[in-house]
């Protein structure tokens, strides 16, 4: 490292020149004199080095470089292997070389020349000094002789290889022997050793058990009884660096199983906490005192041994977030969305939610991102409509950087806490139409998912995707989710005022005007949907298609012109087919999730925390995961009678059992004002019904559907009236299906008849065996007086006539009042019970009431022996109170009191 | 593990690039650019943090950084470190320079960059911290300065270093 004057003079030289290339090309030319001794040689290399530190791609003098690795002198050989480490690529046709002069310098009695050849061996870290090197190294690290000076570097050198490399440095066989290392003497070997072992650590667990019980002890020496060396007390504070890995390293073991080892741990960290609170002044010594403190924090979380602890943590890390120092703020947020992410009562962060949620405003975007990552992972059903509000709102200030994660996260939180449908499209529409720029096609395709899979949200849904269309700005991915859950789902609200076909046809469109090709090739979709759904619009529906035909791009020409094919074939059954409501989405990890996560690179240093990882960890602590199915069985899903199989996992467990009544009830609730659904979903069955009714007669079509691994044989299926009033039996061309295999589905047909009003609903008998194990489901099917009945208008004035006429008559009234709390916070509640008492076989009266929410409607029920019924009902409801009355009148008391009945079960399953 | 390791001034030239994974040259300096970018506007009551942009390794890398009257010292590493470990790190290198140089300033570390590179080598290696004590640092540069004499011969720094390791 001697000046050189040449060198001074070139470096001068190239920061005076405004194009280097002249300078490029002196050293250039210098390199072609044929032979340079030591000192120019070094010169020229040092050149080449001080080039491409300026960002020159250095392709050339790499020779040089190398025989001065191989010189005999240390000063070149210094500059030699810098230059090598810096410019040489892998694969370069001169390594071979290289290893020659590293592995003679590594033998070298010298031990700088030792040193340099491993500073060279860190940053080259071929496959070939792998292969050839790596047992040479080793021996320095363990041999005895070697100097601390040699040994850290050595430690180091094979952490490097072993990451890269770990297949070939073989660390199985010298891990155990580097363990006891952690007690080194020296500080700087142990330093460089415990970065050695944490990374052997989680490669092999087993060869390196023994070095938690040795980081504690090491740690305990050098807090507890100051042993070190005064060279390494920094700003008062002994070897914080050290403190910081050792405290690391017991992040990647589970917490000691000895009473002795956890208390001296717990004492440990309770002493880092205890001497952080001193007031220092000075910011270095609070710097280094704080790195070992968050680290100490960490590794309590991870301990999770001490509830005091934790809540101790909870109240500094309070006081964290509100410093002055922005550095401080920072870490204290990362820190507690770690604590965030492991306890299980997040309650002790709750009060500190509002200085959290001022933080998304503070000046710095890295302690806004902390935040952010902060307030996603407390979040919880509780505080998720205020944490999602806030960051909805500051999504439209964040910065563009910030505003994908945190389009991301709203996504992700509102999915997994909503508990309400309404709420859920409200936050995710608002969501799409704010940050639809900066966010991918995943949050607008996990919108539809959901959607799909859940009923109960659809006709929500479609009401806002066509408020969507609607308003004066709309964005593309708005757009889009509208216009799906339009082609899907828009028969829901074709009745509601406003909403005809016909309008929504025309709101469609309108945007489409503007909306991008991809955009538009959604909104084709949905016309071609609507053809299907909505008859009465074919015309103008292809008449957009065809004008579509001659689109510029080539998609939607595309889609153009099949769907105007699909739509003019003359078939019935072809369009219905193709345009079937699109079934549910399995269930898997969500894509948010996967995108959010991202994947982790595998030889380095794995993450000992992963944000939002809460329920995950709650999930694994209370239930074991189940035991894997037997492979037999997955493999022969089309056995036949099953008797070579092993038995069916146990019945489901008896908690279960009442959550499944209740979801079959949820089913049946539906089915009574719905005219097809799912009527039950198990495990291994699903049934499902499509009813058509013509008074006094109808039509009750049951589905089965096998969702088990195998399949399902001896199938019976019985319908029974305990009445006689009900006549219920399979339809003259049916035969019921012996067998299905895995996800096949039969359907049969039953008849029903109304001879009288009856009281009680039919069953259905479901008997099968599945994999040789006899099972039966008893069904209640949703056939009830009611169904029997068609709407009736009758002038809005003689409603109340007829209503007092019957009341008066006194022949059959009933009256209940249902608690209804949903009705006070789901701003759909009201449009839905005017669904559900249209869906129920009345005719809506508007208007006849003089209140506005008060709904009043007409049917009248046939029965094929005792003639016709009138039936008026009347629904009140209270949402300041969250009751609902409902009258019904009825020429008979046992068509009022089953309407009654009716209303109730919807109540109660809503 | 520490990425990489940064020195540029304010106005984003380099003054040491040291990379611990292979990148090439012309992403080297894309990165240092970017890494100026983001560093260069942000004032200094703001907190020495910054995650990684997706060229420099997305959210999971950070970007620890110091400012030095005209040069900006950068860290980029990975979760595994400890954030104010690094900060710590880069005050410990920003010292030790000062000690071999006797106030350091920005023109020492152009014309003696190589030296700068090794008094590097003896803090971090391998993108791991390897010395923390400036005594030993110092101690490791002096040697190396002493075997980098023109005049020195092996026989006698060889000498040297059985004293030194009897003595200890």
């Amino acid at each position: 490292m001697a000046p050189m004057k040449g060198l001074t003079v070139f470096v001068a030289d190239v920061r005076k020149c405004k194009s280097w290339r002249a300078s490029v090309d002196r050293a250039r030319l210098m390199a072609q004199k044929p032979s340079l001794n030591g000192y120019n040689r070094k010169k020229y290399v040092c050149k080449l080095i001080y080039m491409s530190l300026l960002g020159y791609d250095v392709h050339f003098g790499h020779k040089e470089a190398v025989e001065l690795a191989n010189s005999t002198k240390y000063s070149e050989k210094q500059i030699g292997y810098l230059a090598v480490s810096l410019l040489l690529m892998e694969g370069s046709g001169f390594m071979r070389a290289v290893v020659a002069a590293l592995r003679r310098d590594l033998h070298d009695a010298d031990e700088c020349s030792a040193c340099l050849a491993l500073s060279a061996v860190t940053n080259v870290a071929t496959r070939e000094i792998a292969e050839t090197l790596t047992e040479d190294i080793v021996m320095l690290l363990l041999s005895s002789s070697a100097s601390m000076f040699v040994k850290k570097k050595a430690a180091l050198c094979l952490l490097r290889l072993l990451r890269r490399f770990p297949e070939v440095v073989n660390a199985r066989q010298w891990a155990a022997r580097v363990v006891p290392y952690i007690g080194h003497r020296d500080l700087g070997v142990t330093l460089s050793v415990v970065s050695l072992v944490t990374a052997l650590v989680q490669q092999h667990p087993d060869e390196t058990r023994k070095a938690a019980g040795l980081a504690v002890r090491r740690l305990k020496s050098l807090l507890v009884d100051g042993e070190h060396s005064i060279d390494y007390v920094y700003y008062r504070v002994p070897a914080p660096w050290l403190q910081v890995k050792l405290l690391r390293l017991l992040q990647y073991f589970p917490a000691p199983d000895s009473a002795e080892m956890r208390g001296m741990l717990t004492g440990i960290l309770r002493r880092i906490i205890d001497q952080s609170q001193d007031a220092t002044r000075e910011l270095q010594q609070m710097n280094a005192q704080y790195a070992v403190l968050f680290e100490a924090l960490s590794l309590g979380i991870h301990l999770d041994a001490d509830q005091a602890l934790l809540r101790e943590s909870a109240a500094l890390l309070g006081r964290f977030i509100t410093s002055r120092e922005t550095n401080v703020r920072y870490l204290g947020l990362e820190a507690m969305a770690h604590l965030a992410a492991y306890i299980d009562d997040v309650s002790a962060l709750k009060q500190y939610q509002g200085v959290i949620i001022q933080s998304l405003r503070d000046r710095d975007t890295s302690v806004r991102r902390r935040a952010l990552d902060l307030l996603y992972s407390m979040c919880d059903v509780d505080s998720s409509r205020t944490i999602v509000g806030e960051l909805l709102r500051h999504m439209a200030l964040a910065d563009t950087a910030l505003r994908e994660e945190m389009a991301l996260k709203v996504a992700i939180l509102t999915e997994k806490f909503a508990t309400e449908y309404a709420w859920y499209v409200d936050v995710m529409m608002r969501l799409v139409s704010l940050a639809g720029d900066h966010m991918g096609d995943e949050v607008w395709h996990r919108i539809v998912q959901v959607v799909l899979g859940n009923e109960e949200l659809q006709l929500y849904a479609c009401k806002i995707a066509l408020q969507t269309l609607r308003a004066p700005v709309c964005h593309e991915s708005a757009f889009k989710v509208s216009a799906y859950v339009l082609g899907e789902f828009s028969h829901l609200i074709a009745n509601a005022a406003d909403s005809a076909p016909i309008d929504q046809l025309k709101a469609l469109q309108t945007k489409m005007a503007s909306a991008s090709p991809a955009a538009r090739a959604v909104a084709l979709t949905t016309i071609a949907k609507f053809i299907n759904l909505f008859p009465e619009i074919k015309t103008l529906c292809l008449r957009v298609l065809d004008r579509f035909r001659g689109a510029l791009d080539v998609e939607l020409q595309q889609r153009a012109c099949e769907y105007y094919a699909l739509a003019t074939v003359e078939s019935e059954d072809l369009l219905p087919t193709v345009f079937e409501e699109m079934p549910p989405f399995p269930e898997r990890q969500s894509a948010l999730m996967s995108r959010l996560l991202g994947k982790d690179a595998d030889t380095e240093d794995q993450r000992t925390w992963v944000l939002g990882t809460r329920d995950a960890k709650a999930e694994r602590s209370t239930q074991p995961p189940p035991p894997p199915l037997p492979e037999k069985q997955q493999s022969q899903p089309g056995g036949g009678d099953g008797a070579a199989e092993p038995p069916a996992p146990a019945p489901a467990p008896a908690p279960e059992e009442p959550e499944q009544v209740t979801r079959g009830r949820r089913h049946y609730a539906r089915l009574l004002w719905e005219s097809d659904g799912i009527l039950h979903d198990g495990d291994e069955m699903q049934v499902g019904v499509v009813a058509q009714y013509k008074p006094p007669a109808g039509r009750i079509g049951v589905f089965l559907g096998n969702k088990a691994a195998a399949a399902i044989c001896d199938i019976a299926i019985e319908a029974r009236s305990s009445e006689d009033a009900l006549e219920i039996r399979l339809a003259a061309d049916q035969t019921p299906p012996a067998a299905l295999v895995p996800l096949a589905q039969a359907r049969v047909f039953f008849d029903v008849v109304c001879r009288d009003v009856f009281g009680a609903a039919p069953t259905l008998r479901v008997t099968y065996s599945l994999a040789g194990e006899p099972a039966e489901l008893e069904l209640q099917l949703p056939v009830t007086a009611m169904h029997f009945m068609d709407p009736v208008t009758i002038a809005v004035g003689d409603f109340f006539a007829r209503w007092k006429q019957l009341g008066d008559a006194g022949i059959g009234e009933a009256q209940e009042v249902f608690r209804t709390p949903f009705l006070a916070t789901d701003g759909g509640a009201g449009p839905w019970l005017r669904s559900v008492v249209g869906g129920m076989g009345f005719a809506l009266i508007n208007g006849a009431d003089p209140a506005p929410d008060n709904i009043v409607a007409v049917g009248i029920a046939s029965t094929e022996a005792a003639g016709r019924f009138g039936c008026l009902m009347r629904v009140e409801p209270k949402p300041s109170h969250g009751l609902t009355r409902v009258t019904v009148r009825a020429t008979s008391g046992a068509l009022a009191a089953a309407v009654a009945a009716n209303m109730g079960t919807i109540f109660a399953c809503r | 593990m520490i990425k990489a390791v940064l020195i540029f001034n304010q106005l984003g030239k380099p003054r040491l690039v040291q990379f611990y994974e292979p990148v090439s040259t012309p992403v080297q300096q894309a990165i240092l650019r970017e890494i100026h970018s983001l560093v260069s506007k942000r004032a200094d009551t703001l907190c020495n943090f910054l995650e990684g942009t997706r060229s420099i390794g997305g959210a999971d890398a950070r970007i620890v950084y110091r400012h030095y009257a005209t040069l900006y010292f950068v860290f980029v590493a990975d979760q595994s470190e400890s954030e104010l470990g690094i900060l710590d790190v880069i005050q410990l290198f920003v010292e030790s320079l000062d000690r071999v140089f006797e106030n350091v300033c920005e023109l020492d570390l152009i014309f003696h960059f190589d030296e700068v590179h090794y008094i590097l080598s003896e803090v971090v290696s391998a993108g791991m911290v390897v010395e923390t004590s400036l005594v030993e640092i110092g101690r490791a540069v002096d040697e190396a300065r002493r075997h980098a004499k023109p005049d020195s011969d092996y026989a006698r720094t060889g000498f040297y270093s059985l004293r030194r390791g009897f003595v200890q």
